[in-house]
């Protein structure tokens, strides 16, 4: 004891002399280089590691050197562009026409499409893409049989399964995407801009053209480039609808690179994948760059006014119904999986496919011992990983927007790096990753939970920097004043006041995380499987109608859960896509 | 229901029974209640009132942004208003310029389009080769010439409010709507550009209607105000008038800082006065016709119109013995408090008068400088209406 006592006291004046929140600072910095450099450094490293047989450490750029030499590489280049502009140029034209009826005219109905837009965030991609299927598939796609049964014709009338079709599909995926994105930008607008037009002497129509949209470039701009970006990376539509006509863009050719052939070519599917993240990251800075120049357009805004809404007029005979056009394209797809889920097998409708009608699907989901385990996996891993990322992302923003520690910048940095991996390529990257380190997690519920933490790190920062902007830092000082220590004050001040915007983020993350294909799809094994792989390999073996009662299930889960986060965001704005 | 004024041909502008109503969730409010005013060209005109007075809309509904529920406006003897006939001129086919509180000065063009925009868009029939001309004259006027290339948005606030001044005018409007266009500026540069304003205003002769809540301005640049209060005009009138003759306490305290005495008239005094019981003793001073004795009214007394004195003063009428409760030396004045009987009056004396707390004063009301608000009127109201 009589040693201790001075030991002890050493320790605390040693400890009293470390600054806190450097401690936190560096133990945050290297949790973000684990969660994001490492995957970088794998996915870098396995793309200069010769496909061989046998394990070499030997570095190489021959499969570099083997891409760029080959026709193949250009041609799913050029596919994986043309798919992504074509699919821009369904969804920007008509995202942000409805944007503009809905937020600055008195077009009636209009609360249908926030609804609508916001329900669609709901249902996983993949179903959805497997219900346009159903729709438009060649063969017993609903439209085709209506339409040949209409006209009294053999054969398929259009067929689904080309360039075009793939950039309809994912078009109409982008439309409510590009549709709440402009919401924002056209609210934010000073409507004395357009009053000032008026009392100028400028027509409606001279001030929609010369004021309205040209204020509103920037921001569309910024939003095709996020969109783009978003089609490059992709997964659903090319390898459910791309790859059974043939057509083949860079995120399926990793796919096939992986899961077909003779063996996993890792090393070629990595260099796919580094050209993939280059092409992301190069859109991503871009898209960075504009948003900082669209600030150059921002001006002293005066008081709150009535936010002024264009009178349509006559004019409502046609804007009615082209904001029912969203309510529409989300409706459509379901219809044709509700109508799949309760066939016994899958049939297009007809007077005697409407006399099988049957439940009995819906009973079969629940006794199904894979897709219980599937929907209780997918529980776990989306709720650990939104409450995880939640968490560290409120303690990386309040590190950037609060210390003034030197390097804080290169957290925020990090946090957002992750946005430039696809996610196939994030699948692989972790994959390698953890089969090369010593930690046993690979083919457990905790690898998905890790790959999800970075992969949506950046939109929990997107959710806490402003969160955290938004509180006096005044509040927080004058819990210091009262003498009490950083970690209370971030757990009794700094968290409640940040609530709002982390719930916000919580459920923004776990919907993202219940519906995540393309990054599990790389990290999943039998007993690891989650919703959207689970749906996705139904589908490949054919046993549809069981699927979509399934997926029909899982939407109006997933629909509640959205609601839940409508209702937030309505309070707390939403920031991200 | 209030009579509207007959509105001459030749009136610049006329608002006759003007109502409009918002749903507030999901309740009526009204914001604008039964308005009428006249504005003569040339003049330049104010609505001064308190935020959520109506001011604003009123001038909104002159500009055609707000549809009234009610009423008729006319402006330059062409109406464009009128709910009764289903009458509505869309804002860009009146006749208006107009200045906005945010300025409301497009980001995505320079100095020089965002005048143009007017010529260019509003069917002036202005032709495309005198635009540039008649844009630099209109940045001359607000002294902007030179700065033609320059991206709006690098302007600072007083030259932003000067552009927005130079596009509101550049179409040589009937008349000119300001929504209180230096309340973003500082308290400097804010005086020096009441006094441009006014004098550009005077010199180009545009009708002007002006809205603020700042009663120094609205003191200093109107003709005539109109002080609006929950949708209503209360009181208008000149200047002098408002200041110096309130109707109402509202308006006392509203325009300038004014101490409310309440009393009870006693009988007649001295020169057609009355003498007023009041909890500072008794007062004389002139009192609307036809008040009788044991009636109440209420004494309106600026702060500025008292002196105090030291010893008794000669005068006779209306000396009042108090003691010193509160002396605070604002440079311009001195701002000293003196409790009168059982009443605190707040008094501003010539800064370089000394009193200190507790002294024994003499507080001197001369009886004509006291307005008395009864149900029977104003004292006075009538001899300034007729002056």
């Amino acid at each position: 004891m009589q040693v201790a006592l001075p030991l002890r006291r050493a320790a605390t004046l040693a400890l009293s002399r470390v600054d806190g929140t450097r401690v936190l600072f560096v133990v945050v910095l290297l949790a973000l280089a684990w969660l994001v450099l490492l995957p970088l450094f794998f996915i870098v490293r396995t793309s200069v590691t010769p496909d061989t047989l046998r394990p070499s450490n030997e570095l190489t750029l021959q499969n570099y050197l083997d891409l760029f030499s080959s026709p193949t590489t250009y041609e799913l280049l050029r596919n994986s562009l043309v798919f992504a502009f074509g699919a821009n140029l369904i969804a920007i034209p008509v995202g942000v026409l409805l944007a503009w009826i809905v937020e600055r005219t008195n077009t009636p109905l209009k609360v249908l499409a926030h609804l609508a837009a916001y329900s669609s965030i709901a249902i996983p991609g993949v179903l959805k893409v497997i219900g346009w299927i159903l729709l438009l598939g060649p063969e017993v796609g609903i439209i085709n049989v209506l339409i040949r049964g209409a006209l009294g014709i053999e054969g398929k009338v259009f067929d689904l399964f080309t360039m075009p079709g793939m950039i309809l599909v994912e078009g109409i995926q982008f439309v409510p995407i590009v549709f709440l994105l402009m919401l924002g930008p056209l609210r934010a607008m000073d409507p004395n801009l357009e009053e000032s037009a008026a009392t100028s002497g400028a027509g409606p129509l001279a001030t929609f053209l010369h004021i309205t949209m040209r204020l509103a470039t920037p921001a569309v701009f910024s939003v095709l480039i996020l969109t783009a970006v978003h089609a490059v990376e992709s997964f659903e539509v090319p390898a459910l609808v791309g790859l059974p006509g043939g057509i083949n863009v860079l995120t399926t050719e990793i796919y096939l690179t992986i899961s077909f052939g003779l063996r996993a070519r890792y090393g070629v599917a990595s260099a796919y994948g580094v050209i993939l993240i280059v092409l992301v990251a190069a859109g991503i800075y871009y898209y960075s760059v504009l948003t900082r120049q669209a600030s150059k357009y921002a001006t002293i805004t005066g008081k709150g006014l009535r936010p002024r809404l264009t009178d349509v007029g006559a004019w409502k005979l046609l804007t009615t119904p082209l904001i029912l056009m969203l309510p529409a394209l989300i409706l459509l797809p379901v219809l044709a999986l509700l109508w799949a889920s309760l066939q016994p097998y899958n049939a297009p409708p007809s007077p005697e496919a409407l006399g099988r009608l049957t439940f009995d699907n819906y009973p079969a989901v629940l006794q199904n011992s894979q897709i219980v385990s599937a929907l209780t996996n997918s529980f776990l891993v989306a709720g650990a990983a939104a409450t995880a990322t939640v968490l560290f992302s409120a303690v990386v923003a309040w590190l950037v927007v609060r210390s003034n520690i030197r390097g804080r910048g290169t957290l925020d940095f990090l946090a957002s790096l992750t946005m430039v991996f696809p996610g196939l390529v994030l699948g692989i990257a972790l994959l390698r990753t953890y089969v090369a380190l010593p930690l046993p997690i690979y083919g457990t519920l905790w690898i998905l939970v890790l790959a999800f933490m970075s992969k949506y790190l950046p939109y929990g920062m997107r959710f806490s920097s402003p969160g955290l902007l938004r509180i006096n830092r005044e509040l927080e000082e004058s819990a210091q004043m009262s003498g009490v220590g950083w970690l209370t004050t971030f757990r009794s001040i700094v968290l409640p006041l940040m609530m709002p915007s982390l719930a916000a983020a919580w459920i923004y993350i776990f919907l993202l995380a219940m519906k995540e294909l393309s990054v599990a799809l790389m990290l999943y094994s039998p007993g690891t499987r989650i919703l959207a792989t689970l749906i996705f390999d139904q589908y490949q073996a054919g046993r549809i109608t069981e699927m979509a009662a399934f997926g029909i299930t899982v939407s109006a889960i997933l629909a509640v859960v959205a609601l839940v986060f409508h209702r937030l965001s309505a309070h707390y704005g939403l920031r991200s896509a | 229901m209030t009579t509207a004024p007959a509105i001459l041909q030749d009136d610049a502008l006329a608002v006759e029974l003007l109502v409009k109503t918002y749903v507030d969730q999901r309740e009526r409010v009204r914001a604008v209640e039964e308005v009428s005013f006249v504005v003569e060209p040339g003049r330049f005109y104010t609505l001064l009132g308190p935020s959520g007075c109506g001011k604003t809309t009123t001038l909104r509904c002159v500009a055609g942004l707000e549809r009234p529920d009610s009423g008729r406006i006319v402006i330059g003897g062409r109406v464009v208003n009128d709910t009764a006939a289903r009458a509505f001129v869309p804002p860009h086919r009146r006749d208006i310029g107009m200045v906005f509180q945010s300025y409301a000065i497009w980001p995505h063009m320079n100095v020089f389009s965002n005048v143009a925009f007017p010529l260019r868009h509003a069917h002036t029939g202005i032709p495309r080769s005198e635009i540039a001309q008649r844009v630099r004259e209109s940045l001359a006027l607000v002294k902007l010439d030179g700065l033609e290339e320059r991206m709006s948005t690098s302007l600072s606030g007083g030259q932003q409010q000067r552009l927005a001044l130079a596009r509101a005018l550049v179409r040589r409007p009937k008349l000119l709507l300001l929504d209180e266009p230096l309340s973003n500026l500082d308290a400097k540069l804010r005086e020096e550009l009441r006094v441009e304003l006014r004098t550009l205003q005077r010199t180009l002769g545009v009708t002007t209607l002006y809205v603020t809540h700042d009663q120094v301005e609205a003191l200093a640049m109107s003709n005539r105000i109109a002080v609006m209060s929950q949708g209503r005009i209360v009181q208008e009138g000149g200047a002098r008038e408002v200041y110096e003759r309130p109707n109402s306490e509202f308006v006392a305290r509203f325009v300038g800082t004014a101490n409310f005495v309440n009393g009870t008239i006693v009988g007649p005094g001295g020169d057609g006065t009355h003498v007023v019981e009041t909890p500072m003793g008794r007062v004389e001073t002139t009192c609307p016709d036809g008040v009788t004795a044991g009636e109440t009214v209420t004494l309106t007394i600026r702060p500025e119109n008292m002196r105090v004195h030291a010893s008794p003063p000669t005068a006779t009428r209306n000396v009042l013995p108090g003691t010193v409760a509160e002396v605070m030396f604002l440079g311009e004045y001195l701002d000293c408090r003196v409790t009168v009987g059982s009443h605190l009056l707040l008094t501003r004396q010539h800064p370089t008068t000394r009193f200190r707390r507790g002294d024994a004063v003499h507080v001197e009301i001369p009886p004509e400088l006291i307005t008395v608000l009864s149900d029977r009127g104003v004292s006075g109201a009538q001899a300034m209406a007729e002056g």
